[in-house]
């Protein structure tokens, strides 16, 4: 049996997704901006994807821009609001536990000049949001935090932290990959948020960011001025109808859809509660993510074990694991033992596990922690 | 009957490119960094893909071909990213009068950053003039950007003594090709054209939208344009569009296999169908060159008397989609620049259509679209006040 | 990307109005082949009233539409009540124009006015 438990590194596209993105290459292949009648097909299609993403987050159409994915999203929304508001310097707020695709963009501009203040999470994972507000300083210009942590699952307190942020006028992007389409968003928290299509059952290639209105925002690339000049490039029809299509159902859905997941999960860890000298890492986590640690067993080991056996999971991060040294930055920063770093597997569920992969799974894994542990 | 004769806006994706994506979406849908049997599946095949579109062009490696979300993405990561990383050793930059938008707007945004840009003219022809090209170029110059095939006129540019002019200079300039309407449809030898880079587009050969990739010879110094998680590429980070490579390499498969065929078909129709026109049409314009230097996939035409989009929508209206070089149908009301850059004035480029060919156009389709071309330019001749000798 | 309506593609297709008048008695030609549009309006008047309008028009669709248009809503109107008409009217008679293709309009209308002038003026000079 195999079984897909790296949800959150990326997922299938649901069949009807699937079905319909088929549809857009076969039917009406035009070019969104070309002035014949396959064109206004394809506009058709990309202008209403983008009147029901807008709805699902609660903000309106011309406030939603397509883009080629969530790192470019991400880059997007934190270099394009600086270039066009602050482009000599400030100040900036992030976290230690961003995904790679805001860390980075961080550091690059640390080496422009600007200053960036890393907010350190929580023995939990969270970064508190009265670290938040004693870091704000005269000179700070953007805020980008995380809504849902990609390796632990984690929920941002963005609340709380929306609220400091408006009382200090302070521009707050959050990238919100690992939480939409999990988790009900109300983009109106924030200003500017980005997401990423292969994480919610679309096709990959696909994203999107949302700017608030007045925010003004440069381009990170140039071109055909396509998306009213913030991103360039022939429209990805497929892939935003695609997008808009997985977002409905998952709206249709949700109520059984999460409950469900809900129940595997709790399955999980039961389980995992029987397993002496574990750690979950992380606490209010997202129903999709169990990041878990066991004493004694190294997280790559058991990864390959479960690999072995038929199981897809991860280990620290997806991003991380294929060149670098795979240590989670993310659960270093939340200062935690060396063996729970070392040993951490994350566990991702998505809409399509089923009861009896859950419970395979929880098999393979206790056997498996036992005997890596009967090695070491 | 419908005739599809913008190809060079966008082309119909082939059922078996249509098939991979959807294998890839459904079934091999995994991340190639992970630690996983599947993904490591993937990951072979990402890595053999950009061996393959490697070999297409006579790359030395695989690792010289990034994968981006389309031409438009390459053509920003190539001159942003080479103009950005050489700074110190210059700021001159050359492009063509021909280039496409994406080209244009690039250069516009750099020499806000400082950068000097100068724009070499092209002939009455659409091709560049060699000569205004190496006087432009400078000691302090770092990068040249010439189109490989106009999307215009379809001239095609004269890359190889490009490649040559730069060879001989005494420093090292970087050489860009944006070959979107080249690539797959003519061979592109990198090494004998001296490139550095190239940008190329997947939905330009029959495959998908959201995809194409930038070559990058080793060694050339590139600054990202974006910043992530390094998984598969440290100059492009991002979940890679699997699919969509995927994709767009059965594609490239399927379109190599055919293209000298194609091309020897094509350069047929199209003499067929530029000898008709001109001897059934009267008071009309051939924009561009004939023969080789001409791209076999498009013929471009100026009707007098009448204007660009009326011909173009009221073609639509007969069931044949092309393309039209007016001001009327631009978003920014400005006539089409290739046609002002090829010494045409402004009526030249308002009467402009473009009519660009697939390697399935058949002799049929161009037939009924003659007939409708006539009929069209005929029925707006009668309208408009403007007429031969008048 | 250009969206017509059904009444301007029909007005495109099937202009009314369309040709010369011999021996009118206004005619009047504006804009110019280098901006793309351009239009000759020809009238026929009687007791100050427009009893016979015919154009011809360089221009794409749009141009051809809001031509069509016009010389429909003028024939028959006398030249004052000709003169109030604004290319607001001929828009939305049309159902609407992307705003882009507004001044085509604006043509049309700027044509029409210009023959009235001219007719009167000569007509004054008489």
């Amino acid at each position: 049996m195999r079984v897909y438990l790296d949800h959150a590194a990326t997922t299938r596209v649901f069949d009807e997704v699937a079905q319909e993105v088929m549809k857009l290459f076969t039917q009406f292949y035009g070019n969104a901006s070309s002035t014949h009648s396959h064109g206004y097909e394809a506009r058709r299609f990309y202008e209403e994807a983008r009147t029901k993403i807008a709805k699902h987050l609660n903000v309106e159409p011309d406030e939603i821009y397509f883009t080629s994915g969530g790192t470019e999203s991400d880059n997007i929304a934190i270099r394009g609001f600086l270039r066009a508001n602050f482009p000599n310097g400030g100040h900036i707020i992030t976290t230690q536990i961003e995904h790679p695709a805001v860390l980075e963009v961080a550091k690059q501009l640390e080496k422009e000049g600007y200053e960036v203040t890393y907010l350190k999470p929580t023995e939990e994972g969270y970064v508190t949001p009265d670290d938040f507000r004693k870091a704000i300083r005269k000179n700070t210009v953007l805020a980008s935090i995380m809504w849902v942590n990609n390796e632990t699952g984690v929920i941002q307190p963005i609340d709380e932290i929306s609220k400091i942020a408006r009382e200090h006028g302070i521009v707050l992007h959050s990238d919100a990959v690992q939480a939409i389409g999990k988790i009900r968003i109300d983009a109106r928290l924030v200003d500017m948020l980005s997401a990423s299509g292969h994480k919610f059952y679309a096709p990959k290639g696909c994203g999107f960011l949302y700017v608030s209105k007045g925010i003004r925002i440069e381009p990170i690339m140039y071109g055909g001025g396509h998306e009213k000049g913030l991103r360039s490039g022939t429209e990805n029809v497929p892939g935003a109808h695609g997008m808009a299509v997985a977002l409905e159902l998952i709206e249709k859905n949700y109520e059984a859809w999460s409950e469900r997941v809900k129940k595997l999960k709790e399955k999980i860890v039961n389980a995992i509660e029987c397993i002496p000298d574990h750690h979950i890492n992380g606490s209010n986590t997202i129903f999709s993510h169990i990041n878990v640690s066991f004493k004694g067993v190294h997280g790559e080991s058991l990864a390959t074990a479960l690999d072995m056996c038929g199981i897809s999971v991860s280990t620290a991060s997806a991003c991380a694991s294929h060149h670098a040294k795979g240590r989670s930055h993310v659960l270093e920063a939340m200062e935690l033992e060396d063996w729970i770093v070392d040993g951490a597997i994350r566990i991702s569920l998505g809409y399509d596990n089923s009861e009896e992969e859950i419970d395979y799974f929880v098999e393979i894994l206790q056997r498996e922690v036992t005997r890596l542990r009967s090695m070491s | 009957m419908k005739v599809f004769l913008d190809n060079c806006r966008t082309t119909k994706v082939l059922p078996e490119v249509v098939q991979k994506i959807n294998e890839y979406m459904l079934e091999k849908f995994a991340r190639p960094d992970g630690l996983y049997e599947s993904a490591q599946e993937i990951y072979d095949e990402l890595t053999e893909a950009r061996e393959f579109f490697a070999k297409t062009i006579n790359a030395s490696s695989g690792e010289e071909i990034v994968f981006t979300s389309g031409a438009t993405e390459a053509n920003n990561l190539a001159l942003l990213g080479v103009a950005r990383a050489s700074r110190k050793k210059g700021n001159h930059i050359i492009i063509s009068a021909l280039e496409h938008g994406s080209v244009m707007s690039i250069a516009e945004a750099l020499k806000k950053e400082g950068f000097e840009v100068t724009i070499v003219p092209v002939d009455s022809e659409g091709i560049l003039k060699l000569d205004e090209f190496e006087k432009a170029i400078r000691p302090t110059t770092i990068l040249v950007s010439v189109i490989a095939v106009g999307h215009f006129v379809g001239s095609i540019m004269p890359l190889e003594e490009i490649g040559e002019i730069l060879s001989k200079q005494d420093h090292r300039i970087y050489f860009h090709t944006d070959a979107a309407e080249m690539y797959a449809k003519m061979p592109i030898d990198v090494q004998k054209l001296k490139l550095d880079l190239m940008s190329v587009s997947g939905h330009k050969f029959h495959g998908p939208k959201g995809v194409g990739f930038l070559y990058v010879r080793k060694g050339v110094k590139i600054e990202p344009i974006m910043y992530g998680a390094e998984s598969f590429d440290k100059r492009r980070p991002g979940g890679e569009n699997v699919p969509a490579i995927m994709g767009m390499k059965k594609a490239a498969e399927l379109a190599f296999e055919q293209m000298e065929e194609s091309y020897r078909k094509l350069r047929e129709l199209q003499e067929y169908f530029i000898e008709r026109v001109e001897n059934e049409i009267d008071h009309v314009i051939l924009n561009g060159p004939r023969g080789e230097k001409r791209t076999p996939y498009n013929v471009n035409f100026s009707f007098s008397f009448i204007e660009g989009e009326a011909i173009s929508l009221g073609l639509s209206l007969e069931g044949v989609e092309v393309a039209t070089g007016s001001a009327c149908a631009s978003e920014s009301l400005e006539p089409n620049y290739a046609i002002l850059a090829i010494g045409g004035d402004h009526e030249r480029a308002h009467g402009s259509i473009r009519f660009t060919f697939s390697r399935f156009t058949s002799k049929e389709e161009l037939d009924y679209a003659i007939e409708k071309l006539k009929k069209v330019v005929q029925w707006l001749r009668n309208i408009s006040p403007l007429k031969a000798g008048r | 990307m250009l969206k017509y309506t059904e009444l301007v593609l029909d007005h495109f297709k099937n202009p009314r109005n369309l040709g010369r008048i011999e021996n009118p008695d206004a005619e009047a030609t504006e804009g110019s082949v280098a901006c793309g549009d351009m239009m000759t309006v020809y009238l026929k008047i009687e007791d100050n009233r427009i009893v016979d309008i015919k154009f011809e028009s360089y221009g794409c669709a749009a141009n051809i539409a809001t031509a069509s248009m016009m010389t429909e809503v003028v024939k028959g109107l006398t030249l004052e009540e000709a003169k109030k008409i604004t290319w607001k009217d001929i828009v939305e008679r049309l159902g609407g124009l992307p705003p882009v293709k507004y001044h085509c309009s604006n043509l049309a209308i700027d044509t029409l006015r210009k023959a009235i002038s001219a007719y009167e003026e000569s007509f004054v000079r008489k």
